[in-house]
């Protein structure tokens, strides 16, 4: 007959966890700028790129949630000193409510961590990415920006995930190996109809001027063999401040805000707030939200 | 293919259709007693037994018998002013809770609104009517009811509220959790239902049945391959656990159909995936991305664009 669901001390329902206290399961209307930060392999700084973009846009005004959506390797809430002892995989495995599981950080963007070190996670089903995707639109209903922090490389769900998003963000390094992966990335996505805006952001550039050739050459063969136009965000360099922070440091917007790297780093949401809308909230129906967004990019064999 | 109307509008054609889906006129009545003569030259045209146990007399109405209806059941009434006590040691085998006086239901393809109007001013026989009828569809006998009088018509049984037959209060409490649930699933579901149950719709597809018998409340939740998994709610635990598995109904039926596999609907199964089957909705994306390799024409771009030979 299944499983019981273990009690976490709420004795009030699945449901309820999921969508949140009190919010209607079906209302329409708000939904935050939605951003997903990703990117070709891992070890290109994206998420030191997520966690800082999210610290400074909370400087800034604006109501921003990070979500960790690098499931089974989430490490967004070591970026951002928090010990959270409920994890996105506790909202996919419907114990708790998405709104549950956000924490506050003591830098200004809430939170949602991923689970470490769940392989599971890492093979969602397609019914996991729809609650996913509607656990995600509750949240875009409270905030003004909403960072999803996607897996690095490619899988369906890494894919799916950036279908979710309004605007992606492609972070990678100079390196021709990162290179590689970034553009096979965008040759994944180039391919889905209906895709979200794609901009680049070099990371760890060894010298001033680099990232916009980087960028150069990444763009033109995007252009030529998988037609996909991208932006250029700027890039953000090699910096002894991002390379000798240790764990347990606060983000570096913060604790180095006039440092090289976190200059780039306002620059490149400065370029990102002109490429994607002004980040401002938006009205959504029900054909144009994050959970219509999932169904169409998951729908077997269908394309617009 | 639709044809119908499956049962003759006869009174024989009707009790056929009673007999053989009484379900349709009442989730979880079971008919006792056919004909049963009350005292001589007074019968009731059947005596049941509803989901929570407790007494109904039926009375079918059709061209015949109409215009006799309202006076026998202002008789029956009366018998059962008296008489009520007896029919539990008179028929200790039907297991019926004779602590109620019996409920009175008039069942008919048509009820005419000359009946309907005397049935109504009948206010002290608080009699309920139903109307029945039966198609064919695809060589499949589908039955359906729609109440004409009594508190079912009003709405109150398409609702979220807690079916008005579920009295006791501990199924009471667990029916209100899960519906309240269901609610939250999705305030816009289609709803049909009677006294003791619920179906809920939603896009044309029945999501979830719950319903009430014996002092115990059942979820039957649909799956579009498989079996339909069924859950008996004692505890709010058990709303949730049945709750789990209509969500993921729900959201299978929010794919438009799209899902070829068989449903998770259950934690176990859901954990059984593994992410292969291309049928599933995933299947495309991944197709995506096994066929994105890098020609070496891509590659030869790339790494003649390499910084690395700048």
């Amino acid at each position: 007959m299944g499983s019981r669901i273990p009690q976490n001390g709420d004795s009030d329902g699945v449901l309820r966890r999921l969508f949140g206290r009190g919010q209607s399961t079906d209302s329409i209307g708000r939904e935050a700028a939605v951003i997903a930060i990703t990117s070709g392999k891992g070890g290109t700084g994206k998420s030191f790129v997520s966690t800082n973009m999210a610290v400074a846009l909370s400087r800034a005004g604006r109501r921003v949630a990070l979500v960790d959506c690098d499931f089974g390797l989430g490490n967004a809430h070591l970026l951002l000193g928090v010990n959270p002892r409920w994890t996105l995989q506790h909202v996919l495995d419907q114990q708790m409510a998405m709104d549950e599981v956000v924490i506050s950080t003591s830098f200004g963007p809430s939170l949602v961590p991923a689970g470490s070190g769940i392989s599971r996670l890492a093979d969602l089903s397609d019914t996991d990415m729809l609650a996913l995707a509607t656990g995600l639109a509750s949240l875009a209903r409270r905030y003004d920006v909403l960072l999803l922090d996607t897996a690095a490389g490619i899988s369906p769900q890494c894919l799916l995930t950036l279908m979710l998003a309004q605007h992606v963000v492609l972070v990678t390094n100079p390196e021709i190996a990162a290179l590689t992966d970034a553009y096979a990335l965008v040759k994944c996505m180039a391919r889905q109809p209906a895709r979200p805006a794609i901009s680049v952001v070099i990371n760890r550039a060894p010298r001033r001027g680099l990232g916009e050739v980087t960028f150069e050459k990444l763009a033109n063969v995007s252009s030529r063999f998988a037609s996909c136009e991208m932006r250029y965000l700027g890039e953000i360099p090699d910096d002894p401040a991002v390379t000798q922070r240790r764990l347990g440091q606060p983000p570096l917007v913060d604790s180095h805000p006039e440092c090289e790297a976190a200059r780039c780093i306002r620059g490149v949401i400065r370029e990102l707030t002109a490429a994607a809308d002004g980040l401002r909230p938006r009205r959504v129906g029900p054909r144009d939200g994050l959970v219509h967004r999932c169904r169409v990019h998951s729908a077997t064999g269908r394309s617009r | 293919m639709i044809s119908g109307p499956v049962f003759p509008r006869t009174r024989a054609g009707l009790w056929g259709l009673i007999e053989q889906h009484l379900d349709e006129v009442e989730y979880g009545l079971t008919l006792i007693e056919r004909d049963l003569e009350l005292e001589p030259g007074h019968a009731v045209d059947a005596l049941a037994r509803d989901a929570g146990g407790f007494p109904v007399f039926l009375f079918t109405a059709d061209a015949d018998s109409e215009r006799d209806l309202p006076a026998r059941l202002l008789a029956t009434r009366g018998w059962l002013a008296t008489g009520a006590p007896f029919l539990r040691r008179m028929l200790p085998e039907a297991q019926i809770d004779f602590e109620q006086v019996p409920r009175t239901v008039v069942v008919g393809f048509e009820i005419s609104p000359r009946l309907l109007r005397q049935l109504s001013d009948l206010q002290a026989a608080a009699v309920e009517a139903v109307r029945v009828c039966s198609i064919r569809i695809g060589g499949r006998t589908v039955v359906g009811s729609m109440p004409v009088l009594g508190a079912g018509c009003h709405g109150v049984d398409d609702s979220f509220y807690v079916p008005r037959g579920v009295t006791d209060p501990e199924s009471k409490t667990v029916c209100a959790r899960f519906l309240e649930l269901m609610r939250r699933v999705d305030g816009d579901l289609e709803i049909r239902g009677d006294r003791y149950s619920r179906e809920f719709r939603c896009s044309g597809e029945t999501l979830a049945h719950v319903a009430s018998s014996q002092n115990a409340v059942r979820v039957r939740v649909s799956a579009r391959l498989g079996r339909a998994t069924e859950f008996e709610l004692r505890s709010f635990a058990d709303c949730e656990e049945a709750i789990d598995c209509v969500m993921r109904r729900y959201l299978a039926v929010l794919r438009d159909g799209s899902e070829t596999a068989t449903e998770p609907d259950s934690a176990e199964s859901r954990q059984g995936e593994s992410g292969d089957d291309f049928a599933g909705s995933l299947g495309r994306l991944r197709e995506t991305v096994q066929t994105s390799h890098i020609t070496p024409e891509e590659y030869a771009a790339l790494g003649e664009a390499g910084p690395d030979n700048d």
